[in-house]
This record gives C-alpha cells, sequence and structure tokens, in this order.
C-alpha cells in the first residue's frame, strides 16, 4: 500500500487526539505532507518514512494546539477521551455494560502521563515500537515500558 | 538450552503479544509458558487489556475525525503548487508514494495552474510565468508564498553614494521565523545561508518577507552566483543602465532569470574573488554585512 493511503487516515486521527478541531487538523496533516515533499526533494533518508510522519506531525500538532491555547483560553481541550457514543445495541443491560466498560476505559486512560497515552495511540494506529520511539523521540526500551504500564494499570483495575 | 530463571515480567509477555521480540527469544519464552499455567493467564489478561484499550482508542478516534477525501484533495493542491513554486520536477515521483489517482493528479494540476495564472494576473509587477517557472535545482529559488521580496523606502542617492552603509544583523527572532516558514529549524546551520533575496544594495529590507534559507547544497545556481548578481546589478542601478524597480522586481521574481539576462548567459560565470569580468570596481557600498555566522564555513 502507497504512502498516502497507508498514512494519511492514521495522521488525520492522531492529529486529532490533540484536540485540535477536524479543519485544524487538517491543516496540520497537509503541511506534514509538505515537509514529506520538501524532505524527498531535498535527497534526504526515505527509510522509516512512517516514523518520520508522524514525528513531524507530533511536532507540528503540538506546536498547533500551544499556539492555539495561547490565543484560546477559554477553549476546552479534551486531549483523547474515549466519548460516549450512542450505542445502537437495543439491549439496555449490554449498552449500560458498554457504557461502564467505556468510562472505566476513559478513567484510565485520563489518569496516564501525556507521553503514556501517545504511546498508546501510536500502538493504535498500528506503528512499531521502533516508529513510535521516532515519533516521539524516546527510546525503544521507554516505549515497551510505558505500553507495559498502561496495559498492566488497566488489568489492575479489571481486576479489583 | 536457555530458560527463563524466574516468570517473565508484564514488558516481556507484552513484547511477545507485540511480536517484538526476536524469534530466538519469543522460543524460550514459549517454552517457559508452555509449562507455566499462571503466566499463560498473565498474558492472557494482558492480552485482552490491550486489545480493548487500543480497540477502543482507535474507534474514538476514527468517530472524531472527517473523512480523508478532502484532506487527500487538500495535499494534492497543496503538494503541486508547491512544486511548481520551487520549480522542480520531483512531484511525480512523490504523486508515485502518495497514490494519488491520476485523474485527480489533473484536475489538480490544472487548479494549481489557475491559481498562478490569478495571481500573476493581479499582480502585474511580477514577470511572466515563463520566467518564473524556470526549472532549478531544488532550493536554488525561494518558495514565492513565504518570500516575495520586500523593500524599504531609501533615496538612490544614498544607495549608491560611496559612505559604508554599516552593519545589519539579522535579529534572532526575524531568522527563527524565516526558519519556521521554512521547517527548517532543525536543518544544521552550516548546510543554509540566510539570505537576502532583494539584496540591500538594491533597497532590500530585512523583512521576514525578504529572507529565506538558501541551501549551500545546490551545485549551480548557488549563493555565490546569486552574489555576483548583487554585485553586478547595483552598478548597473547606480550608472542609470537599469532603473531601481526594475531589478529589485527581477532579483525577487527570479534571480537566477535576471542573472542570465544581464550576464547574457545561460551558466554562471565563474569569476574569481567576485571581480565582474570588463567591469569597473565595485563601489564601496557592497560593505553591507548581510550574511549569517554560516557564511563563515561556507564551501566555495
Amino acid at each position: 500500500m502507497l504512502l498516502f493511503d497507508r498514512c494519511g487516515p492514521s495522521l488525520l486521527r492522531y492529529v486529532s487526539s490533540f484536540g485540535l478541531r477536524p479543519e485544524e487538523a487538517e491543516d496540520v496533516v497537509q503541511d506534514v505532507f509538505l515537509s514529506l515533499f520538501r524532505h524527498l526533494r531535498l535527497g534526504r533518508s526515505r527509510s522509516h518514512l512512517r516514523g518520520w510522519l508522524f514525528r513531524v506531525a507530533h511536532n507540528l500538532a503540538l506546536k498547533q494546539r500551544t499556539s492555539l491555547q495561547k490565543r484560546q483560553a477559554n477553549r476546552s481541550w479534551d486531549d483523547i477521551a474515549l466519548s460516549q457514543h450512542a450505542d445502537p445495541s437495543p439491549d439496555p443491560e449490554s449498552r449500560l455494560a458498554d457504557n461502564q466498560r467505556r468510562r472505566r476505559l476513559t478513567s484510565v486512560l485520563h489518569a496516564l502521563p501525556e507521553r503514556d497515552r501517545r504511546c498508546i495511540v501510536l500502538r493504535a494506529e498500528g506503528l512499531r515500537y521502533r516508529e513510535i520511539a521516532a515519533a516521539l523521540g524516546i527510546s525503544l526500551g521507554s516505549v515497551a515500558k510505558s505500553l507495559t504500564r498502561s496495559i498492566t494499570r488497566l488489568v489492575n483495575v479489571y481486576e479489583r | 538450552m536457555a530458560h527463563f530463571i524466574h516468570h517473565p515480567s508484564d514488558e516481556v509477555l507484552l513484547r511477545a503479544i507485540d511480536g517484538e521480540h526476536s524469534p530466538r527469544r519469543l522460543t524460550i519464552l514459549e517454552r517457559h509458558l508452555a509449562d507455566c499455567e499462571s503466566c499463560r493467564d498473565r498474558r492472557q489478561a494482558l492480552r485482552s487489556a490491550r486489545d480493548e484499550f487500543l480497540h477502543a482508542c482507535r474507534d474514538d478516534l476514527a468517530a472524531r475525525t472527517p473523512a480523508c477525501d478532502r484532506l487527500r484533495e487538500r495535499v494534492q493542491v497543496g503538494v503541486t503548487t508547491l512544486s511548481r513554486e520551487l520549480g522542480g520536477s520531483s512531484w511525480s515521483r512523490f504523486v508515485q508514494r502518495v497514490a494519488v489517482p491520476r485523474a485527480a493528479l489533473v484536475g489538480a494540476t490544472i487548479v494549481a495552474i489557475v491559481a498562478v495564472a490569478a495571481v500573476l494576473r493581479h499582480r502585474p509587477e511580477l514577470p511572466a510565468a515563463d520566467d518564473v517557472l524556470v526549472a532549478v535545482e531544488p532550493g536554488a529559488l525561494p518558495v514565492r508564498s513565504l518570500t516575495p521580496g520586500a523593500t524599504r523606502r531609501v533615496p538612490l542617492d544614498e544607495l549608491c553614494g560611496a559612505r559604508e552603509l554599516g552593519e545589519r544583523p539579522i535579529s534572532q527572532a526575524v531568522r527563527q521565523a524565516v526558519l519556521r516558514d521554512y521547517r527548517m529549524e532543525e536543518v544544521p546551520a552550516h548546510e543554509y545561508e540566510l539570505d537576502y533575496l532583494i539584496t540591500p544594495e538594491l533597497g532590500g529590507s530585512g523583512d521576514r518577507r525578504n529572507l529565506w534559507p538558501e541551501r549551500y547544497g545546490a551545485r549551480i545556481w548557488n549563493a555565490r552566483v546569486k552574489d555576483e548578481l548583487e554585485q553586478l546589478l547595483p552598478q548597473l542601478v547606480c550608472r542609470g543602465e537599469v532603473d531601481l524597480a526594475t531589478a529589485q522586481r527581477e532579483i525577487a521574481a527570479n534571480w537566477i532569470a535576471a542573472y542570465k539576462k544581464y550576464f547574457h548567459t545561460d551558466e554562471p560565470v565563474r569569476t574569481s574573488g567576485g571581480a565582474l569580468p570588463n567591469r569597473p570596481p565595485l563601489p564601496t557600498l557592497v560593505s553591507f554585512v548581510t550574511r549569517t555566522a554560516a557564511i563563515e564555513s561556507r564551501p566555495w
């Protein structure tokens, strides 16, 4: 599968996870691909492009969010939030159980440090540990520890 | 034969679930799991929590994220426009990578051409499109939308006077802004020179719109060649052979085309020490220091 089709939707989801509005997220992803274009034109490395794309997206999204936060002090920034979607299930008991499960997930996710949340979201987008490390500028070992910390925390919540 | 002395940690189990172990290490782990029911249970618990966590994250973000159709279109138009501004031909290679449908590419190219034509029509001070779209090495010309050129109001006799104009370093804030514009904040300083598009000797200002990071990497149309034009044009202006506004406009629109026009050549004239063949000595106004610290290591 080629690069845009492989990475465009994932990048858009990842950038959206910073709490950016759809049009703001699209601006960022467009800039990411323009940066890629310049990167390729300059004859720079073509290896590990997915990690490179997510790293640029991460940096630009952070910058965009910081800039918007300064200008829009009153805006709510729900970073990554597992919102309560309308459940198509007609069964009230199933709906209740699903909502409880989702609330539990949300509470665990919100309790995580920012870096751990980023690792989870990038893993959810299918990135390998090496790519997550490249995107966030941390070591591969840190990625493994971060993911383990988050998943273990969720297991402990379930076991309680 | 290697074995786990203790029970494997959660991290080891999770790495195995995520396929992040070497085959050898995985074999050792599987051997342990075959004999250890508690570790198998732990692995299953981690796998279930991981799957639920990742699926919930993905589903939630997917529900809150718009479809990519509009984005794809925007990227196509943006890259097409940028490609034309940079004057290169790498677009086709990029298209191969991003899998843009051919029909969509044709449409986007038409849109970009119409957009560029509209801009040119409403900016009569610019030269013809043919002059603008000279195919050159990547980075040899600035991006027009970022660096259209800017001038300050200064009398001609002051520009052509024999006095020293003094040093005018570029402020750190402006430098950072320009590098940000070109997404070159992380490029090492020795790889480029922050250059004026319209040289100060022609009344170019220190405005962000008149500065661009000119890469040393260009083999033919590089910063040194532009310096030759920057020396020649003020001479022609001060001798009254070229109008100041014309010189400003031409160097801003496409300095390579201007070089070819005034040096009557299709390729750079190699001169030593910046002296121009069959030309009188330069006026003293060239002492204007406009370069970044990186110029010290410029690889001629």
